[in-house]
């Protein structure tokens, strides 16, 4: 309400000054061009004596100079003369029309502000800086980077403090700050011994560094988790998530379906490994509604592949299940479902504004399409597909590659019907 | 909220800009004053709108805004608070932002501080730059838009670009800005007179400081750019010829050309239509070099805006301005009275001199900018044109103006006597000759490009100083009234020789360093020494060291003569993991006007020695210094009383009225 009052009060304002001389009843009179081409001329003159006076020109560079501008000067004044004769037959614009042109103002400049506002503003939405960010979790983040920093401290005096690296190493991965996260859990296993919570984290750690993309790297940490403890959930849900980043569709699909049933029902995941599931049968060509727990006899045969760090299919896997979801799950484990699904569309959202402002990106596209279909919004998956071909000129390589993507997932291409 | 009032505002000085467009003009053409009179108020009220547009987002970025889009991708919560502010036009949005705000800054001056001008001219200058402004506006806003927002905002922003977290860097954009954005001013006086069909005379005396600004401005900005190049790039040159370079010197070449031909026509109203097509051409190239950073036609560290759709918006506003500028002059620049003659040997002479051989410079490094995008387009061939081009196009233009700098202030108006000046000018050929024969023999007779330019240099200095003294009388009237009279000469005097004697400083640097360079290429390890230009260079020790956002490598140098230690220097390379990037950080000693210059280089496979690059540079700093000069000579000349104009006293025009009466 504030917002509006201000903008509305920014716009009478800028109306009402530039209405104002408008409004006035006579014209001021104006000085002509040509009065001010002599008073220019005149202090020309002036200079020039000023220059012989000082003595920095002589006398007769002066004289020619004076000769001149005199003559300029005359012709000046006579036009000026002849030009305050003809005053009165100035034509200028009657007051009606003069009105008009105020009343045009008063109604163009609100009505064009606030279209164009409507179309690229977002109102409704507060500042949120930094600090008021913050604010709601005043109990948690309490000073929290002053206590990292009074952490980091002691350890850089004690650094074989096998505990202070336990308790710092969680912190680190939920600050975002994933490179010193995976160094932490490192210290803290090579310190501590192993452990199924520190091997899952550094895994989450390596996974968030590159932006959620279970690497290699990662997988071998997981590996190593579920050979300490083989019921440690979290690593077997990176794990699964790799199978379906890495497009395979067979063994995420058994990776998902496995989780699913040993999840509690509770479990923050719940919702991202049925999102997966479907995703994975869809692939298949399956029906999405098939049992859970359907294929579970295939699980023995590849659940040790991922362990090995052989297992390399391209760093890439573009188009995959990857990308903003796979970054805010690793981020978000310890958040609330709430808290944590609010995190995934936000991140999916951003993916979609950047799309917005830079159309040309097909992964991104693909991502979005992906992204959208894993989280069960089919309308929105219609839609971006929908933008996505109206990104790409007909028959580019662009639009061939969305269009062959979306064959890949099973989306029908009905771009016209709901776009338009 | 604040986000969105300055997102507004932004909205609203588009609907001002636009209302400026249309009824200033209107006024003007039919003698309107109320119409015209909206001018000043809506140019005035629309930068106070873009201001608080700016200020939302500096706002933004200060308090780590995420939820706007743009404060997120270019920086972060644990920046230095300084880089927090710079963040804010270190990237593709916000410097198109500051663009505008400088834009509609001029044009509040000038709405402002033109009262002295014929209402009708002032009326025409600022809806021409509310054309350009409304253009650069739809352009933000369409394609560029700074307030962009994110619901619900992340917890941490991507950072900025490491590379440009750099004093120098930061001021660099706004400098520089300053200067391609003060010749529009230029440009619409040159369209408003077209428009108009008569040049008044306050024209010219109002051309001239303007475009003053805008050069004292992008001198400064290019100075800064080079240097920056030179100390954070780590590859020891001060130029590359790189097109954004070439982006930014194409407009202070036809500046130049611009800033001494409004001089002919405002000390002697020649040369008018040739300037209104100098002002055309000079802001062309300003937003030519706008388009070819701002749309990523380039790929370097400047281009860091890829997107096409941008680059084709910018490219419909450059072809409209210039084209239409183009067009209008053709039409209109015949209807426009011609100016005084002169003969061809005089000071106007001389400046038509400098203006062909600027204009021609500057359509050297077009040329030399433009052709390989051209051929990669039409025959998608990727070719880069460097310094040997330059130096074989760019070098033969500009040699012969340079030997005539010091001639040009020594020819009288209108006719001149070259023999007379050259006369004049024995003291600054004698010193010339003296360090010609200098550099010859202590060079043994080999070098002689070296002592040719080492005698250019001195040349132009000693040339240009030549005048005020001639000026002063000191010969003829002895010490002391040469005293009081140099003291009484105009200051625009002193600003002519400043500025010119900077060029000779800069060109002194420049011969010193391109012919006396000591390089050295070595792989050194802690403990090792290097010989270079009869300095040791000791490598004490490398360590790693934490930084604020990055990891440095840092590596200890002590410098030596004799023995005795002269300094210590720190050469590193920095690390930045959000970005995965490696800056490096030059070890520079400054002795004199000359520097000792060491970067590092990749280390060692087995990690135990370091590539370090290291270079004597005799006078280098010369060359930066050399374009203070210069821009403090401008700032004199800004400052000379004479340019005011008074406005027509009402007095005049009332006896003029019974006159005709």
């Amino acid at each position: 309400m504030v917002f509006w009052i201000v903008a509305a009060a920014m716009t009478a304002a800028a109306i009402l000054a530039i209405v104002w001389p408008l409004l006035r009843r006579g014209q001021a009179e104006v000085d002509t061009a040509a009065d001010h081409d002599v008073e220019v001329y005149l202090s020309q003159l002036r200079e020039l004596d000023g220059d012989v006076a000082r003595g920095t020109m002589a006398e007769a560079e002066a004289a020619s100079a004076r000769a001149e501008v005199g003559r300029r000067l005359l012709r000046a004044s006579e036009k000026a003369r002849r030009e305050a004769l003809t005053d009165g037959t100035r034509r200028s614009f009657r007051r009606p029309a003069v009105l008009a042109a105020a009343a045009g103002v008063a109604v163009l400049l609100p009505g064009l502000s606030f279209a164009l506002y409507e179309t690229v503003g977002a109102p409704a939405l507060p500042d949120q800086p930094l600090a008021f960010r913050q604010q709601p979790k005043p109990q948690d983040d309490f000073d929290l980077a002053g206590l990292v920093g009074k952490a980091e401290a002691r350890l850089k005096e004690n650094p074989k403090d096998g505990n202070g690296w336990d308790v710092l190493a969680p912190i680190y991965l939920r600050m975002n700050r994933p490179e010193d996260a995976a160094e932490a859990f490192r210290k803290a296993i090579a310190l501590n011994g192993e452990s199924a919570a520190r091997f899952g984290g550094l895994g989450e750690a390596l996974t968030d560094a590159a932006s959620g993309e279970v690497t290699d790297a990662a997988k071998a940490a997981f590996a190593k988790a579920l050979a300490i403890n083989p019921a440690y959930l979290p690593a077997k849900f990176f794990l699964a998530l790799d199978a379906s980043q890495e497009q395979r569709a067979a063994d995420a699909e058994t990776r998902w379906s496995a989780l699913i049933s040993e999840s509690p029902p509770d479990a923050p995941w719940l919702k991202i490994a049925e999102a997966g599931l479907a995703d994975a049968r869809q692939r298949l060509g399956k029906p999405a509604a098939a049992t859970a727990v359907g294929d579970a006899a295939t699980v023995g045969g590849e659940a040790a592949a991922p362990g090995g760090a052989a297992v390399a299919e391209g760093e890439g896997s573009p188009g995959g299940f990857e990308g903003p979801d796979a970054a805010t799950v690793a981020a978000a484990s310890q958040m609330a479902a709430g808290d944590r699904q609010a995190m995934i569309e936000g991140m999916v959202a951003q993916l979609a504004a950047r799309l917005k402002q830079h159309p040309d990106d097909v992964e991104g596209w693909k991502r979005l399409i992906r992204s959208y279909t894993v989280l069960g919004k089919t309308d929105e998956a219609q839609t971006a597909l929908a933008d996505a071909r109206k990104a790409f000129p007909e028959a580019s390589a662009g639009a061939r590659e969305i269009a062959a993507f979306a064959a890949e997932i099973g989306l029908p291409g009905k771009e016209e019907a709901t776009s338009r | 909220m604040i986000v969105e009032i300055g997102h507004f505002a932004l909205v609203l000085s588009l609907s001002v800009a636009l209302v400026q467009s249309v009824l200033p003009a209107l006024g003007a053409r039919r003698g309107d004053e109320r119409l015209m009179e909206t001018g000043t108020i809506a140019a005035t009220g629309g930068f106070l709108l873009i201001a608080i547009a700016f200020a939302a987002l500096m706002t933004a970025y200060v308090t780590s805004d995420f939820s706007v889009l743009n404060v997120f991708e270019n920086s972060n919560s644990q920046q230095p608070l300084l880089y927090k502010f710079t963040s804010t036009w270190g990237n593709h949005e916000g410097s198109m932002l500051l663009w505008v705000l400088i834009l509609a800054f001029f044009g509040a001056l000038v709405a402002l501080f033109g009262r002295d001008l014929p209402a009708s001219l002032k009326a025409n200058v600022l809806s021409v730059q509310a054309w350009i402004l409304t253009s650069f506006l739809l352009f933000i806003l369409l394609t560029s838009n700074p307030f962009q927002r994110l619901d619900p905002a992340p917890m941490e922003g991507q950072d900025l670009n490491p590379v440009l977290q750099d004093i120098g860097l930061a001021i660099h954009p706004p400098l520089l800005y300053l200067g391609y954005v003060g010749f529009s001013v230029a440009f619409s006086f040159a369209i408003a007179a077209l428009i108009d069909g008569r040049i008044d005379a306050a024209w010219a005396r109002w051309v001239r400081p303007w475009t003053l600004i805008a050069w004292i401005f992008l001198t400064l900005g290019i100075a800064m750019g080079s240097y920056w190049a030179y100390y954070e790039l780590g590859w020891g040159g001060w130029w590359f010829w790189d097109p954004v370079e070439n982006a930014s010197f194409m407009p202070w070449l036809a500046g130049t050309a611009l800033l001494h031909s409004a001089l002919v026509m405002e000390k002697r109203s020649a040369l008018k239509i040739w300037t209104i097509l100098l002002a055309i051409l000079t802001f062309s190239l300003s937003l030519l070099g706008t388009f070819l950073v701002r749309s990523g036609v380039l790929t370097s560290v400047h281009a860091f805006a890829t997107d096409p759709t941008r680059g084709v918006f910018i490219l419909c506003i450059l072809g409209l301005f210039i084209g239409g500028a183009l067009c209008l002059f053709a039409w209109r620049a015949s209807a426009l009275e011609g100016g005084g003659l002169f003969a061809p040997i005089s000071r106007e002479g001389a400046l038509v001199f400098n203006n062909l051989f600027l204009t021609t410079a500057a359509a050297t490094v077009l040329v030399g900018t433009l052709y390989p995008l051209i051929l990669e387009v039409l025959a998608g061939k990727k070719i880069s044109v460097g310094a040997p081009f330059f130096d074989l196009t760019f070098g033969p233009v500009m040699l012969p103006l340079l030997f005539a700098v010091p001639f040009g202030p020594l020819l009288g108006w209108k006719r001149g006597d070259l023999l007379g000046a050259a006369q004049r000018l024995y003291f600054a050929a004698g010193s010339a000759l003296a360090v010609l024969i200098g550099v010859l023999a202590y060079t043994g007779g080999t070098r002689i490009l070296t002592a040719f330019g080492f005698a250019l240099a001195f040349w132009i200095l000693a040339g240009s100083l030549t005048d005020l003294f001639l000026r002063a009388a000191f010969l003829r009237a002895g010490w002391r009234t040469g005293v009081s009279r140099l003291l009484g000469l105009p200051r625009s005097a002193f600003g002519t020789t400043l500025a010119h004697f900077g060029l000779g400083v800069t060109l002194l640097g420049i011969v010193s360093v391109s012919s006396f360079q000591g390089e050295l290429i070595t792989t050194m390890a802690p403990g090792q020494t290097a010989e270079i230009a009869g300095y040791t260079l000791a490598f004490d020790r490398i360590e790693q060291r934490p930084g604020s956002n990055f990891e440095a490598q840092a590596a200890a140098f002590s410098i030596r003569r004799g023995g005795v230690v002269e300094a210590n220097i720190e050469s590193s390379k920095r690390f930045f993991p959000a970005r995965q990037m490696t800056t490096t950080e030059s070890g520079i000693w400054t002795h004199g006007f000359s520097q000792l210059y060491v970067s590092l280089g990749d280390p060692s496979p087995d990690n135990r020695s370091i590539v370090v690059r290291i270079w004597w540079k005799p006078l280098v700093t010369l060359i930066w210094l050399g374009a203070v000069v210069m821009a403090a000579g401008g700032l004199l000349s800004l400052a000379d009383r004479r340019l005011r104009v008074g406005a027509p006293a009402r007095r005049s025009r009332a006896q003029a009225a019974p006159a005709g009466a």
